[in-house]
């Protein structure tokens, strides 16, 4: 009898968090199944899930919310509830992230990291304007361009057709003032606009274009990056409200942990990805260290203009400041 | 994938088996063992295809592949063996071990399982794959390692009796892929998947009634961007139903999950598997097992049938 007692209260025990446990956080994101994306996406659900004895648990929906538009628009409903957006989707969403998208902006990962703490409560402003929770920030990849002929300097670059996304006419129009020759396509029609001539320069991390195999048609990659694709996890203010401080707390830990293993990870898989499509014909072009400065120097006075345009000039000047103070001037 | 392995030697493999006996060493007692055994195994696979216990062959493919491997220890380039290790592993990681996945998930958001599962199928689809790829080796030495480089240059070498082997090979490879997305050195490869399977249709149309036509739809469901057709996958599902006859779920289930899952098309999705469903394993027993896994998975779709579809966005809106 007493092995029955104990199984009993052993039941009770288990059952209220069962009980309780709310319906699951649809997360969306455009990453697909099975990417390194979705499998970090899916390890903090699990580590989630489990810290919080079941409470909250995360249904992971990679690739099946529609564009990032779409999965915006469902966040606006709440009926997805959480989602990791990338740099021109949360552009949308408030044009104080167009920052993180300038050209040759940033030089590494940890200064990245660096502006990105620096302006972490005007970001968090900006997304709970439109209530919005930002949790962690996320990582696609370094865009590098990748182009027919080799590229040496900005002029080799002024001299290409580059692809720009078909609606952004704000990028097309600074590309224009700043001398380069901007073409506006979908982004379905890129391979055909690399094999037509209609394009022959594209900027997109090594691994989107390893996997969409661009490289066969525009085998030149330089190697001075354009900048990081990065990417927010967000929570609806609705859904964060219905969780306990408790588990609130658990969720920004275990965000931090994913963010740690996407800004570790991903560059790898970039690094991996460039091996692999050099095995396979790819060339890089390596700057020397005075040609690379040249190239920054130019590209700053470029995306200067932004101030007050692309970006509020505000959030620019805050962004240079926390980059001023990670470079030690 | 079906359950089943058609061994067509090649006349020189054929020719290196009998010069072993002739020859008379102190292995020809030991590979004339080997080889009986492999026609055993080979013969075997019907045995198994037509099985009405999918849990029964679940538990005894272990034993099976194992013992093809302690074979192929014995005889590393017979070229039954390898291709029955790499079809075996491929069918016994699709069949069951990549299931268990969608299980854990979909039931109970149990990811960590999940994740574990689909690791193991990652491991037995590689191996398949390499072993897929010495039998390769043993016709066309060297050809694997340009078929990296140039693939649709390279799969010209294959003949119409390689076709078999073309199958296996761009099915595991390509199930490796879709599991191992975060591994770049495996990812690249996707564009040598389309092309074995486009050389391996050009040759034999027809292959197994209708096999190669179910491997396109889901290699024609991968995001327009990565060279997939929506179109073209209904091309290939309306073949490839007409050379089965209507007798295998598979092709149902393939375009369920590929096309209308991705188009996020319910009604699609409902109708295809109750298609599915509506095969009778009875109707053809050659194929039994592989109607009978692929039912069970039918079913597991359509209890999720919630979670997996979106309500429509702009019902939404309206309804706000």
């Amino acid at each position: 009898m007493r092995s029955l007692r104990i199984a009993v209260v052993a039941t009770l025990l288990v059952i209220p968090a069962v009980l309780f446990a709310q319906r699951p956080i649809t997360l969306g994101s455009i990453a697909p199944p099975n990417s390194l994306w979705d499998k970090a996406l899916k390890e903090m659900a699990a580590d989630l899930q489990k810290v919080t004895n079941r409470r909250v648990r995360l249904r992971i929906a990679s690739g099946s919310q529609g564009d990032e538009a779409t999965i915006v628009r469902r966040l606006k409903l709440n009926s997805t509830q959480a989602a990791l957006l990338s740099q021109p989707a949360l552009g949308e969403v408030d044009a104080a992230f167009n920052v993180l998208g300038m050209p040759f902006f940033f030089e590494s990962d940890a200064e990245a990291r660096h502006i990105l703490s620096a302006l972490r409560s005007t970001f968090e402003r900006a997304l709970a304007d439109q209530d919005l929770v930002l949790v962690s920030w996320g990582h696609t990849g370094w865009a590098h361009f990748f182009t027919a002929d080799p590229v040496h300097t900005l002029g080799d670059l002024r001299r290409a057709k580059i692809f720009t996304s078909a609606g952004d006419d704000a990028m097309v129009q600074w590309y224009k003032e700043n001398g380069f020759d901007p073409v506006p396509l979908a982004v379905t029609d890129v391979a055909m606009g690399l094999n037509t001539g209609l394009i022959n320069a594209y900027p997109l991390p090594p691994y989107a274009v390893m996997l969409v195999q661009y490289y066969r048609s525009a085998p030149h990659m330089l190697d001075v990056p354009l900048g990081p694709v990065i990417n927010a996890l967000v929570v609806t203010a609705r859904a964060w409200e219905g969780l306990s401080a408790e588990d609130q707390e658990a969720f920004l830990s275990i965000g931090k942990a994913f963010e740690d293993q996407l800004w570790d990870e991903v560059p790898r898989q970039d690094r991996e990805s460039i091996d692999a499509m050099r095995s396979r014909g790819l060339m890089v072009s390596v700057l020397d260290a005075a040609a690379t400065a040249e190239f920054r120097r130019t590209a700053n006075e470029l995306t200067a203009s932004m101030r007050g345009s692309m970006v509020p000039a505000a959030v620019y000047d805050l962004a240079v400041l926390a980059r001023n103070t990670f470079r030690g001037q | 994938m079906t359950f089943t392995t058609d061994r067509r030697r090649s006349p020189v493999a054929r020719g290196v088996v009998i010069a072993a006996v002739v020859l008379g060493s102190g292995c020809s007692i030991r590979s004339m063992a080997v080889n009986a055994l492999s026609d055993t195994l080979a013969e075997g696979a019907s045995v198994y295809a037509s099985d009405n216990d999918p849990e029964l062959v679940r538990e005894a493919l272990p034993f099976n592949l194992k013992t093809v491997e302690t074979l192929l220890q014995s005889s590393p380039e017979d070229p039954g063996l390898l291709l029955i290790a790499c079809s075996t592993f491929t069918q016994y990681a699709a069949a069951f071990i990549q299931a268990d996945a969608e299980v854990a998930e979909w039931e109970d958001f149990d990811y960590a399982a999940a994740e574990s599962s689909r690791a193991r199928a990652l491991n037995l689809y590689i191996r398949a794959r390499n072993y897929c790829l010495r039998r390769v080796e043993i016709d066309y030495p060297g050809l694997a390692d340009r078929l990296r480089l140039e693939p649709d240059e390279t799969v010209a070498a294959f003949g119409v009796d390689d076709t078999e082997t073309m199958y296996w090979l761009g099915g595991s490879w390509g199930s490796a892929i879709s599991l191992g997305l975060d591994q770049p050195d495996l990812a690249a490869d996707l564009p040598v998947v389309r092309a074995l399977l486009t050389r391996a249709l050009e040759l034999d149309e027809d292959y197994n009634r209708g096999a190669l036509h179910s491997a396109f739809i889901t290699l024609e469901s991968v995001p327009e961007l990565l060279g997939g057709s929506p179109t073209r996958a209904r091309a290939h599902f309306e073949r490839a139903v007409e050379l089965s006859g209507g007798l295998d779920a598979s092709p149902y289930v393939a375009m369920a999950t590929g096309v209308s899952l991705a188009t996020q098309d319910r009604e699609a999705f409902e109708s295809l598997l109750g298609s599915a469903l509506a095969v009778d394993p009875e109707a053809d027993i050659s194929i039994r097992l592989l109607n009978l896994v692929t039912q069970k998975r039918a079913r597991l779709l359509l209890d999720h049938v919630d979670e997996l579809f979106e309500a429509p966005l702009e019902q939404e809106e309206d309804d706000r």
